[in-house]
């Protein structure tokens, strides 16, 4: 662990001793007077290494890669601090007198030439650091050239160092030379490449585009922080470098004067830009604010399916980046042709029952009609708005944005309001309708997935009641001898409640049952579950049909809602002696066909349907009738699904073309007579779908016994 | 399938709802709607003219038995008029005529009321 650490500070203490040895060497030649040339390029070096050393340390360290620009110019006022308080501390306790007139200065005493080196020191401590600050907000945004421009600048001051330090030429840029000298060639050199690092650095501080991303409040604060910071570079090199800085090192005097330079010249240029971009940082905020907002949103409604968390989303946004006062989003109920508050902000409860109860309000109607935005920018005495007011008097604006689907019809409005009147530009208008389109997609989804759960749950109950019903119908055709029975039953997509039994089958005969329920699906299921339960409880006890009927009406009525009703009929057919005893409860008619006559006839005794009456009415209507058969007649039962299947002219199948097949196909047995019907029922069908449920019975009296 | 309307139209204290198309399990909401309106409005002389009406199922008739009761416990009635053949055989197969007082035109109906007072 120590061992580790002290390999960390090892460049530090590098730096350190290589100081320690430029310092020696300093004093040496102070006190001996003693100049060798090739000394002077050591000592120059050892500056140069210093640097080096201090970079290739810097680059391991978290400053180095910091692209968080608050932090950035938080660090850089730090250091430039601390900068000045060593300068001070230096200043207090060592004297900064430098003489000798010509360039560089030399150290007057002892105490100058300490104050000259450790100058130094903390300009190669300080100024690399906040160098490589200012490099990490030029690369902030990278531009085409800007690493050639960095690159170019660094290169340049490198040169210069070497140059000024090899020949001792102050560069300057006052071109005070004549082409025979030496000298002045030497000056040419180092005055043309200080001036094109000088281009170089007024490039890189034009690369301030890091100002343009920042917030309205930190443009703000930055502004005024750059003022001091400009004052303090500008400040810094003449209150400390200038003279002690060259006298130590010439190659570490030009970094510093270079360095400066490029410091003062970014630092004002920054300062410049954010000057220059506090007009629109509010708009620049807005938009920004606009953007991420939208991006928000679309993102919510993508992911979150919850209608209500994505209006509370629109709310709350359209509120933020329009710094409204008031938000609410009022939903329309089409049929109602009302509107209620769903989402709200900064509204008390009493404030938005209000506005619910009066929901038919004056904005409303118009936007409902209209479907277009209202702006109210000020309520004047007159204004038919002026309702609103009544309302909330603290209102004085308003913006109104109907929510428009995609096929376009009306969702809700999204309402906000201001406490102060011109509160909404245009561009406000369009962000609120941004946001209402937002709310439109969230509304849609909200009502597919509803629809889609409706679909399922509806399918869901369409299976139950189709395997109620297909469980509860007879699985077995009855047997009986001198009768062939078959039956059809075709189930519609909604179930129809058709429903049909055999009871107390023997070899005399047979009891049968068919019916229809009112109503569809599960409901119509129910109950033809409960009249099988009681039909068959009955019929072991009671014989006649008319009594099982009025039984089953006296206990079916009760637990029967008022709209729903079962029509019925209940048949008893004996083989001795071929009658058909039959009653007939609001059912179809029964259809005979009676072979002597070769002829149909309609069976339609008077009867009312179960479950309308609760036993007066009923039992004083229904008549139980007899009806004679002989060999070879058919009896056919059915319900109002065959009769009333319609094609796709809308015309019913109805009972004469069902007794004409019969009549026609009377001489084939039961089971080809019911392929007959199917036949013809679907042939008249032609791909149309059944609406309800078709059920047939057929009974055909053999001809011999 | 095809649509249904109901237009209502009161004459003194009895009220004529008018219904045309097709009276099924899906247009009976409106239906009921409407007959719902006037028991409200304590509307409780009902006359429901069937003259343009095509197709009526038992949801249909549902809707009736489903007011009588309450409508009769105020001392008003539903009287039906004007049906064609066809719907009268549906309401006669189901035995509704012995429940409902059904007319032939609409000024037999009105005299059903004011016989009864």
């Amino acid at each position: 662990m120590k061992r580790f650490n002290l390999r960390s500070y090892l460049p530090i203490i590098l730096i350190l001793i290589i100081s320690l040895i430029a310092f020696i060497f300093d004093v040496l030649k102070f006190y001996s007077s003693v100049d060798i040339q090739s000394w002077s390029y050591i000592h120059e070096s050892l500056a140069f290494i210093n640097m080096v050393v201090y970079y290739l340390y810097l680059r391991k360290r978290p400053l180095f890669k910091e692209t968080d620009v608050k932090t950035i110019i938080k660090n850089f006022g730090v250091l430039l601090a601390a900068l000045y308080i060593l300068v001070l501390l230096n200043k207090q306790f060592l004297s900064g007198d430098f003489s000798g007139g010509a360039f560089p200065l030399e150290p007057d005493n002892i105490s100058s030439l300490v104050y000259a080196n450790s100058m130094s020191l903390i300009a190669i401590l300080f100024f690399i650091p906040m160098l490589l600050l200012i490099r990490n907000l030029i690369t902030y945004k990278y531009k085409k050239r800007t690493k050639l421009y960095l690159t170019g600048a660094v290169g340049l001051t490198v040169f210069l160092m070497a140059w000024t330090a090899v020949f001792k030429i102050a560069p300057d840029i006052s071109f005070d030379f004549s082409l025979n000298d030496t000298n002045s060639i030497l000056t040419l050199i180092s005055n043309s490449v200080f001036m094109l690092s000088l281009l170089f650095f007024f490039i890189l501080s034009t690369h301030t585009s890091w100002v343009t991303h920042l917030r309205k409040r930190e443009k703000a604060s930055f502004f005024i922080l750059s003022a001091i910071l400009i004052w303090l570079i500008i400040y810094i090199y003449g209150f400390a470098f200038d003279q002690a800085v060259p006298a130590h090192s010439i190659a570490l005097g030009i970094f510093t004067n270079s360095a400066w330079l490029f410091l003062t010249f970014y630092s004002t240029m920054a300062g410049l830009n954010l000057m220059m971009h506090l007009p629109t940082a509010r708009i620049f905020d807005r938009k920004m604010n606009e953007i991420s907002s939208l991006h928000d949103l679309s993102r919510a409604i993508s992911v979150d399916t919850d209608f209500h968390s994505i209006v509370h989303l629109v709310i709350e946004m359209s509120a933020d980046v329009l710094e409204t006062n008031f938000t609410w989003l009022e939903v329309y109920n089409q049929e109602e042709q009302t509107s209620k508050v769903t989402a709200s902000n900064r509204l008390t409860q009493r404030e938005i029952a209000a506005l619910s109860k009066h929901s038919n309000h004056f904005i409303n109607n118009q936007i409902y009609s209209e479907k277009k935005v209202v702006v109210i920018n000020e309520f004047t005495k007159d204004s038919p708005y002026q309702q609103i007011k009544f309302w909330k008097k603290e209102i004085e604006s308003l913006a109104g944005v109907p929510i428009i689907g995609s096929d376009g019809n009306l969702f809700g409005i999204l309402y906000t309001a201001k406490t102060k009147r011109y509160g909404f530009d245009p561009d406000d208008v369009n962000l609120l309708e941004a946001y209402a389109n937002q709310a439109a997609i969230a509304f849609e989804n909200a009502e597919l997935m509803a629809k889609s759960l409706e679909r399922e749950r509806m399918e869901q109950e369409l299976q139950i009641a189709r395997e109620v019903q297909m469980r509860l119908l007879p699985q077995d055709t009855a047997d009986v001898p001198g009768l062939q029975v078959e039956t059809l039953t075709i189930t519609a997509y909604e179930v129809g409640g058709d429903y049909y039994d055999f009871y107390s089958i023997s070899d005399r005969g047979l009891g049968l049952i068919i019916g229809d329920v009112s109503g569809k699906g599960t409901s119509a299921a129910f109950y033809m579950a409960e009249t099988k339960g009681i039909i068959l409880s009955l019929a072991e006890s009671l014989t006649r049909p008319a009594e099982i009927l009025k039984k089953a009406n006296k206990i079916l009525y009760p637990s029967m809602e008022k709209k729903a009703f079962i029509s019925m009929l209940a048949a008893r057919w004996d083989a001795d002696t071929k009658i058909l005893h039959f009653a007939r409860a609001g059912h179809c008619p029964v259809i005979h066909y009676a072979s002597a006559s070769k002829n149909t006839i309609l069976l339609q005794p008077p009867g009312l349907a179960i479950g309308l009456d609760e036993g007066r009415i009923f039992d004083q209507i229904l008549k139980e009738t007899e009806h004679q058969t002989a060999a070879g007649d058919i009896l056919a039962f059915y319900t109002d699904g065959l009769s009333e299947a319609r094609n796709k002219n809308d015309e019913e199948f109805g009972e004469q073309r069902l007794c004409d097949v019969i009549r026609e196909n009377a001489h084939l047995d039961a089971e080809a007579l019911k392929q007959a019907i199917i036949d013809t029922i679907l042939s008249f069908l032609d791909g149309q779908a059944l609406h309800d449920d078709l059920t047939l019975v057929l009974l055909k009296i053999n001809d011999l016994k | 399938m095809s649509g249904f309307t109901v237009e209502r139209s009161d004459k003194d204290d009895i009220s004529v709802l008018y219904i045309s198309g097709f009276l099924d399990l899906h247009t009976v909401p409106k239906f009921e709607e409407a007959v719902q309106n006037l028991v409200n409005e304590t509307h409780f002389k009902i006359i429901v003219n069937f003259q343009k009406l095509d197709y009526i199922s038992s949801a249909g008739l549902g809707v009736f038995m489903g007011f009588i009761e309450e409508i009769r416990e105020q001392e008003g009635d539903i009287v039906l008029c004007c049906m064609s053949d066809r719907v009268y055989k549906v309401f006669d197969l189901l035995g509704f005529p012995a429940l409902f007082k059904i007319v032939s035109n609409e000024e037999e109906a009105m005299q059903k009321f004011n016989s009864a007072g």
